[in-house]
């Protein structure tokens, strides 16, 4: 329950954080916490107003920042990245995950596995 | 003042509405059934028949009307085929038996095909665009007996009152559909929806490129919420100055107690609280952003002479600086209110490194 009540700290938190760090207002439309078929878990985060850019300039203080959320809910990512809407410099969402072992493969190499993800920090293996 | 209010479609919801408005209301509206025209916005269930043929009838017994909204601006050609204008025809027929007041089409060809068949009134959809006195003439001639203009004109006094004075039918205003001012995604995001509401094939999209773009383009520039087309509460009296007096109220797929209370507010003509509450497609974005309504008293003399040259002006841009604020924190204890120059200058209660 302590984790649910503090999502909405979380969300306010980064949102506020990422504007002092940006100099312009970012929305963090959504935080979920997530589950997938394939047996990941994880944090999504949805944005509205945040750039490729941003992310890449800003990488390693968006996961100093990321990394407080986690370690309140115990989670400890295998990888954090943006995803941008395909095609664009947009930043749809940042995902912080616990890889499954098919996914550890896709994102263990040294190449991106999909064009439209920036990484901003993976566990070394 | 003529309003016309959305239902979202289920009878509970109508019986709610027109037990708590009906005596504030000309006329309301609902999607057509999806299976036979598409629509401009995304429907959330089936408008089945007997939905429709109920609705109206509980709408007559408040004497009021009844349109039924089938604007899609894409049919992939199906109504210019001999089975789809048949099919459509059908369609047409039910409604007539329904006993609806009038339909709401966009597309030129339906419409004259609605016009010279049946005796419903039909009325052009804001998705015609109709953003001159030569378009409303167009459609007046090939029978609309009611155009909602182009939103994009929604503070273009000139261009209304040339339109008012063109056409003799009524003139319909959507006010508050919060779009962006002469929106660049509009023709393109409306196609897609035609094709995701409507009969089959539905295109299975990964994303809404438009409306993600949108989103993040009035973060981004928060102006472009005070340059949208939204017409205030406050304001309609300039619009009836010119003639105009039907104001229609979108937001069919917004839940039944906000349609109700943005009823309650067009008909009061008088609101405080956050504008961005009031509007129907950017309705979310009140919890980023705070308009005080009140504060902007007197905005609508500058927009009745405005020249549309936003690059040059920036009246706008100055009023969203002065009066805008940004929600910290939104839903914790520490929600807090800034100004847009204050965030300029630096967010407050900075947190501890």
């Amino acid at each position: 329950m302590n984790t649910l009540n503090n999502l909405l700290d979380h969300r306010g938190s980064i949102e506020k954080r990422l504007m002092k760090l940006t100099g312009r207002v970012i929305w963090v439309v959504q935080l979920n916490l997530s589950s997938f078929s394939c047996g990941c878990t994880g944090i999504t985060i949805f944005f509205a107003g945040l750039e490729k850019e941003d992310v890449e300039v800003f990488a390693s203080r968006i996961v100093e920042i990321l990394n407080e959320v986690t370690a309140s809910v115990r989670l400890d990512p295998d990888i954090i990245y943006a995803s941008l809407v395909p095609g664009s410099s947009e930043v749809g969402s940042i995902s912080l995950k616990r890889l499954c072992d098919e996914c550890r493969k896709d994102y263990g190499g040294d190449v991106r596995p999909w064009s439209n993800i920036s990484i901003l920090y993976k566990k070394a293996c | 003042m003529k309003l016309c209010a959305p239902l979202p479609g289920h009878l509970d919801a109508t019986k709610k509405i027109l037990k708590e408005e009906a005596s504030n209301l000309h006329e309301v509206f609902m999607a057509g059934s999806s299976d036979y025209i598409p629509t401009g916005r995304q429907a959330l269930g089936e408008s089945f028949s007997e939905t429709i043929e109920e609705t109206t009838r509980l709408v007559h017994e408040d004497n009021l009307r009844m349109d039924v909204v089938m604007n899609a601006s894409c049919m992939g050609g199906r109504h210019l085929t001999d089975e789809g204008l048949h099919r459509y025809m059908s369609y047409l027929e039910i409604l007539a038996r329904a006993g609806v007041d009038a339909v709401t089409l966009a597309d030129p060809y339906l419409i004259e095909v609605a016009s010279r068949n049946f005796s419903f009134d039909v009325i052009v959809s804001c998705i015609s665009f109709v953003d001159s006195p030569e378009k409303a003439i167009f459609y007046e001639e090939l029978g609309a007996d009611g155009i909602t203009v182009d939103t994009s004109i929604n503070r273009d006094f000139h261009v209304l009152e040339a339109i008012r004075d063109a056409v003799s039918c009524d003139i319909r205003v959507l006010v508050n559909e919060g779009c962006l001012y002469k929106c660049p995604f509009r023709y393109f995001d409306f196609n897609v929806v035609s094709h995701t509401s409507g009969p089959p094939p539905v295109p299975k999209i990964s994303f809404n490129y438009y409306q993600r773009k949108c989103r993040s383009l009035r973060v981004k520039k928060p102006w472009l919420l005070m340059k949208a087309n939204w017409v205030r509460p406050e304001d309609l009296k300039a619009y009836e100055e010119i003639g105009i007096d039907t104001f229609k109220i979108s937001g069919r797929n917004q839940p039944v107690n906000w349609v109700i209370e943005t009823i309650k507010t067009y008909k009061s003509r008088d609101f405080s609280g956050n504008l961005i509450d009031l509007l129907d497609y950017s309705r979310s974005m009140k919890h980023l952003f705070y308009i005080p309504n009140k504060k902007l008293d007197g905005a609508i003399d500058r927009w009745k002479s405005c020249d549309r040259n936003c690059h040059r002006c920036g009246f706008c841009k100055d009023l969203t600086a002065q009066i805008m604020k940004v929600y910290l924190e939104r839903g914790t204890d520490r929600e807090m209110l800034v100004s847009l120059t204050e965030l300029n200058e630096g967010v407050p209660d900075e947190y501890p490194e």
